[in-house]
């Protein structure tokens, strides 16, 4: 079974990388892939997208320091191919520890060893800027995902971004490939949202064709603590965004990787 | 507004790093050597200052009071010390292990490896750890194989090849033939940059502990 790890990463915060990267696991797991999704993030974001008091998990950080064994740390969701690794429970005045432990071993190398035996597709969440916590996700991972948010600060801090990835393929991980740029909170009634959102379209090559808008969607689903996809009510665009990135990654990894899934191939047939 | 072109987010460089690190143009950034725009720190800047990190004193290590959450188990469960995480030396005279799991295991956990392996005498993999490349070791252990054989030949008299270090553009391949009777050869992929320093330690413990391994 060839696993995917695949980062969201972004320098500057609050671009969407725990919502999308959450999103978009939600949407792989329904394709049928046996997904799990690692929070990095010191804060733990991810249990709190879903509503999770911050010591409600045992998580990486039990792993790391305690030794857990990751069975027991594990939290199957309802989504059948879904699992999640959160963040543990650690202090917040323990952060920068978390953070040299993360860059010092090899502890997140061993757990994604692991992992990799029972999962497809490993999605790892990062914090926002580009510490020793990113860099260390970049080393152990197959792809990135550069998350940008449709506003000039987000668009001014792109290359701070990028170079890191490029240094981080230089030096400490060959195999790393930035999959593409994920546009997030697109304000198409907004105009600065939108000329920052046609340049990045118009000037950066990778970017995703999906691309994520601003919405109130976003905001109920985080109140309720549930993906957007979970959300109760018709269909909107908003929740079947992810299942389009989904694909679209899927593709784009199929390319890279020169291998075409097994439900793309199908036997020659005749008609008569 | 539709002022605002690309050269007015100065997005040039973002613009040529995506290409670069784009799949097709990747291949250009490994081994490149521009001068960098700013200031480079070099790697002495990265090393932990382990001494300082130790004696640090984490509010872990202060017992949580007035911690407010839905289930009443994980009021007591105190969040762990990271006291901890920068280990003590190892005694590798301690180490032991009775398979080639936890052998290599141990070994790609000191030579710092993505992926570890053993090949027995007819250059067959009989174990392997870590990550392992994509198209799979089978040919590359059969190749290690042969290429030891060959370059035992090299110098004769002057004992059997223990380590060979093969350094291509992309990865770095390591492999310790086993001075024993009966020829195993371990190989490490892409070991960390101090692994060269290991290379007596994993030879010592390793030669200890074939014995007890089936």
């Amino acid at each position: 079974m060839k696993t995917e790890i695949i980062s969201f990463i972004s320098a500057k915060g609050g671009t969407g990388k725990t919502t999308s990267s959450l999103n978009f696991a939600v949407s792989m797991a329904e394709k049928g892939k046996k997904t799990i999704i690692i929070d990095t993030d010191p804060m733990g974001c991810i249990g709190f997208s879903l509503a999770q008091n911050d010591r409600q998990w045992q998580g990486l950080v039990e792993r790391l320091i305690k030794k857990t064994p990751l069975k027991e740390v594990i939290v199957k969701t309802k989504l059948e191919n879904l699992s999640i690794l959160p963040r543990g429970r650690m202090s917040s005045s323990d952060v920068s520890a978390y953070e040299r432990l993360l860059f010092s071993s090899d502890g997140l190398e061993e757990v994604l060893t692991e992992l990799e035996k029972d999962y497809e597709c490993i999605i790892i969440d990062t914090p926002s800027g580009m510490g020793m916590i990113t860099t260390s996700v970049l080393a152990v991972s197959n792809f990135a995902v550069l998350v940008l948010q449709a506003e000039p600060l987000s668009l001014r801090t792109a290359a701070q971004t990028l170079s890191v990835v490029e240094n981080t393929v230089k030096n400490r991980n060959n195999n790393l490939i930035l999959l593409g740029i994920l546009v997030t909170m697109v304000d198409t009634q907004n105009p600065v949202s939108k000329s920052v959102f046609s340049t990045i379209s118009n000037s950066l090559p990778g970017i995703f064709e999906t691309w994520i808008p601003r919405s109130t969607a976003f905001i109920e689903a985080s109140e309720k603590g549930v993906p957007v996809s979970f959300l109760t009510g018709r269909r909107t665009t908003e929740m079947m965004r992810f299942s389009f990135l989904a694909e679209e990654i899927e593709s784009r990894i199929s390319d890279i990787t020169g291998e075409t899934g097994g439900q793309d191939e199908f036997p020659q047939r005749t008609l008569l | 507004m539709n002022s605002h072109s690309a050269h007015f987010y100065d997005i040039d460089e973002a613009v040529s790093l995506a290409k670069k690190l784009t799949s097709q143009g990747k291949a250009a950034i490994i081994g490149s050597d521009e001068p960098a725009p700013y200031v480079e720190f070099g790697s002495e800047f990265l090393k932990i200052e382990i001494e300082k990190f130790k004696n640090a004193k984490f509010s872990s290590d202060v017992p949580l009071k007035n911690v407010s959450v839905k289930d009443e188990e994980t009021n007591t469960l105190a969040t762990p010390s990271l006291r901890h995480i920068e280990s003590e030396p190892e005694d590798f005279s301690k180490v032991s292990f009775d398979s080639w799991e936890k052998c290599l295991k141990w070994c790609n956990h000191v030579m710092g490896s993505s992926a570890s392996f053993v090949i027995d005498s007819q250059g067959f993999i009989i174990g392997n750890y870590g990550r392992i490349p994509q198209e799979g070791l089978d040919g590359l252990g059969a190749e290690l194989c042969y290429a030891i054989e060959m370059l035992d030949k090299i110098s004769p008299g002057t004992g059997k090849l223990s380590w060979v270090d093969l350094e291509y553009e992309k990865m770095r391949i390591v492999g310790f033939q086993i001075p024993e009777e009966e020829t195993y050869i371990l190989g490490f992929i892409s070991p960390g940059q101090t692994y060269f320093s290991k290379k007596i330690v994993v030879s010592q413990v390793v030669i200890r502990n074939l014995p007890d391994m089936g």
